[in-house]
């Protein structure tokens, strides 16, 4: 199995032992009645609360409130080691059966005197306070330093077991600071790899992607990380949903480059346009990183199904994945935004780089193709029967026909000149490849003493091929021994977009051995032009040797 | 003389026949040659069930056909066959199926010449020794290692090479031109003989002052015109 889906396996195994984990966690926030009160009536034993509401809500800032919740041990599951788990946008001092128990910060009704309170508060209980009856659990705290309205302002207030609590959170955000790790670096191989390989730019949409989701990652996790007081909190929030903005828009920068570069800034520029629209609306902080994923999603979604009706390449393994992710996003709704999404786009970023380094061993293997090409052709043109009998021509005529000898030396090395020019070339001119010819066929005709010609048919203006194609094969014909006195032709034709090659040469003596070195060359060199875009054919007709080759004029 | 040309390229035939001609004008204590030139092999083949020649000048490649195809067709023939070929590399493995000489393309009137030479003279040898001579078989060919070849016989046209193993080959070249082929240790005895001398042990004189050497336990005789040509030989 390749390692870019073991990993993202191991991750989303991790995740799966992190969340399946059940543990005991009693929540009291839903029966809480919370209303304005001074510190003394809060934690008295019977204040007045007919003015005060049940639940969670909405508190403006500024201002001290008093939370009172009733206990029954007889009611409520009692863990082994019990302890309370605080967590507010508040100071907050808290009093068990009227009696003080902890202080997360110090709450006041004025601003001067509170002091921040950390936004989460785990406090011990002991034991025999949970005994029997019920028990008034009172919290007297303050938000003055809250800077704006929040749709919630309290987050947690539960029963749990001390240690289990402690190792869930361990748990929790183990995977997500490992996950950030694995984004940080492969986000600096890929700054690596565009710095000093390749500045394409679908590697730096991966860059911002693979580092936006690390820092997502990070900042998910400071909170259980290393903890902060509740001012921080709004910092805390508005980053993650700029990240979340910011990886929405490196997702559809990245599929919109990948599948549509010419129009990609209106595309990008709209979407952008989307996102930033979410965000300035008065919705819920978790709900806008919600819609924010889903939009992203859903834009990729539609990018990728377009590019796959187009049949571009790898369109369909990309919309696979999106679906993929789609109905992830789904099943896991809010876990998704918290630390899911990190598993999937780091999947997304892992095949990327999977494909980046297939690409590059690619690269290698066409450049070391291209080589062998070159020097295909030009050990061909250097071949002993080739040269050596050519010399031996040019001697006998430097002896008894120096004139003749000059013109034969001129074809010679003509020949050479084009071959090394050409050679280096992945495609040269229709035009360039019948001057070719007709120079390889004055040579031949010096040789054999004959008067063969290349008639050309077709207009041959604009139409590129890789080099020596017509050239190998009028090579093999006269290897094959076509004795006889037969002119060769070209015939082009276009069709639907297709140039269409037709030589007919004289057909030789001794039988076409199946793939001989010539063919072999002529079928590389095709494949390396125009991948699978192309179709020969030979057969002997009328006492012909015919090839077709057809290939794409336009790539 | 007769000499064939097979070679595919007119020019290179030509030239071929014009340095003949040359070589025999200047040369005119030889036995003059004449040319005949054919451009395809199947014409060769024809030409050769109707005539006998002496000497093929042969192209290794012939429109596209390997060239050591034809050669094992023509070099255990009675004639000599010299190759003109564009294949360098290949002499040495020409010369084990018993060719006369390779001439590398393109090739100057000295390197013909001295070609010529050697198929003119008995003593001239071979630039490269041969380690096997090729030995037509009903099907296909024997190479025969020189070192077990003892000694050689004259049959009609043909010559009996008789091994260390007690085996015998008809081989169709006369002895004159194997021993243009082989080695320097073989070396002719009489008219009819050649030995290898490095199975020579003793030459004897038996009554009425004939000569003759003891190969393998065969006696063979030794004319007495080579006979100090021959003491010579063993003593090097």
């Amino acid at each position: 199995m390749p390692a870019f889906i073991k990993v993202p396996l191991l991750l989303v195994l991790l995740f799966f032992i992190a969340v399946s984990n059940a543990w005991g966690y009693e929540s009291l926030l839903e029966q809480a009645r919370i209303g304005t009160a001074s510190k003394v009536d809060c934690h008295s034993e019977n204040p007045d609360t007919s003015q005060w509401v049940e639940g969670n809500f909405s508190l403006s800032p500024g201002q001290a409130y008093c939370l009172r919740v009733q206990v029954d041990a007889r009611q409520v599951r009692i863990p082994d080691n019990p302890a309370l788990i605080w967590s507010a946008m508040a100071a907050a001092e808290i009093y068990w059966d009227g009696a003080y128990l902890a202080a997360n910060g110090q709450p006041a009704s004025v601003q001067a005197r509170e002091i921040p309170g950390n936004i989460e508060y785990l406090t011990p209980l002991h034991q025999r306070w949970l005994d029997s009856g019920p028990h008034t659990l009172s919290i007297w705290f303050s938000n003055h330093y809250q800077p704006q309205p929040l749709h919630q302002n309290l987050y947690q207030l539960a029963l749990v077991d001390y240690d289990h609590y402690q190792h869930q959170s361990v748990l929790s955000y183990l995977p997500a600071v490992f996950l950030a790790g694995c984004l940080t670096f492969i986000a600096l191989v890929l700054a690596l790899i565009y710095g000093l390989y390749q500045k394409d730019s679908v590697i730096a949409w991966l860059i911002l992607l693979a580092s936006s989701c690390a820092l997502l990652l990070w900042a998910e996790s400071w909170r259980s990380l290393f903890g902060y007081t509740y001012p921080l909190h709004i910092i805390r929030l508005n980053l993650i949903l700029w990240l979340a903005f910011i990886i929405a828009i490196s997702l559809t920068g990245y599929y919109i480059r990948l599948y549509y570069p010419p129009r990609l800034w209106i595309w990008w520029l709209s979407s952008m346009a989307l996102y930033l629209g979410i965000i300035i609306t008065p919705l819920s902080y978790d709900f806008k990183v919600w819609a924010i994923f889903l939009l992203a999603i859903l834009i990729s979604l539609g990018i990728c199904l377009s590019a796959f009706i187009k049949r571009k390449a790898g369109a369909k393994a990309a919309l696979i994945f999106l679906l993929i992710t789609t109905f992830l996003f789904v099943v896991l709704k809010m876990r998704f935004v918290e630390h899911w999404f990190a598993v999937v786009f780091g999947g997304l970023v892992l095949f990327n780089l999977y494909q980046l380094i297939q690409r590059f061993a690619q690269d290698r293997q066409r450049s070391l193709e291209a080589d062998k090409l070159e020097a295909e052709l030009l050990r061909r043109c250097l071949q002993p029967h080739f040269l050596m009998n050519s010399l031996t021509l040019a001697m006998e005529w430097v002896e008894t026909d120096p004139e003749k000898s000059v013109s034969f030396i001129t074809s010679l090395s003509r020949e050479f000149q084009l071959l090394t020019e050409y050679s280096r070339k992945s495609r040269i001119s229709l035009k360039d490849e019948i001057q070719l010819c007709k120079n390889y066929l004055d040579i031949m005709n010096a040789r054999l003493q004959r008067n063969c010609l290349l008639h050309v048919k077709g207009e041959m203006a604009s139409i590129n091929l890789p080099p020596a194609i017509i050239h190998t094969l009028i090579e093999n014909s006269f290897s094959h021994g076509g004795s006889n006195d037969d002119d060769f032709f070209i015939e082009i034709s276009r069709h639907k977009g297709w140039i269409r090659l037709e030589l007919k040469s004289p057909y030789g003596k001794s039988p076409h051995k199946g793939l001989g070195i010539g063919m072999q060359y002529i079928k590389a060199q095709l494949t390396r032009a125009f991948g699978d875009d192309w179709h020969m054919e030979s057969r002997e007709h009328n006492g012909q040797w015919q090839t077709l080759i057809e290939f794409p004029g336009k790539i | 003389m007769k000499i064939l040309i097979l070679e595919d390229e007119p020019v290179i035939a030509q030239r071929t026949r014009r340095l003949l001609k040359e070589y025999y004008q200047t040369h005119t204590d030889l036995i003059q040659g004449r040319e005949k030139i054919c451009t395809a092999l199947e014409d060769a083949l024809d030409y050769l069930q109707e005539n006998s020649i002496d000497l093929l000048f042969l192209d290794l490649n012939l429109n596209g056909k390997d060239g050591f195809e034809i050669l094992k067709q023509f070099s255990l023939q009675s004639f000599h066959t010299i190759i003109v070929s564009a294949y360098a590399d290949r002499a040495i493995q020409a010369f084990e199926y018993g060719v006369l000489d390779f001439i590398a393309k393109p090739y100057d009137k000295v390197r013909f010449f001295k070609s010529l030479d050697r198929v003119h003279s008995a003593s001239l040898r071979t630039g490269y020794e041969i380690k096997h001579l090729a030995i037509k078989r009903q099907v296909g060919l024997d190479m025969v290692a020189c070192e077990d070849i003892l000694w050689l016989k004259s049959d009609g046209h043909y010559t009996q090479l008789h091994c260390k193993n007690k085996k015998q080959y008809l081989h169709e070249k006369s002895i004159e031109r194997l021993l243009q082929l082989l080695p320097q240790n073989f070396t002719r005895t009489h008219r009819s003989y050649a030995v290898n001398l490095n199975y020579a042990k003793r030459l004897n004189i038996s009554g009425g002052g004939k000569y003759a050497l003891d190969i393998g336990g065969t006696t063979i005789p030794v004319s007495r015109s080579l006979v100090e040509d021959i003491k010579l030989k063993m003593h090097q």
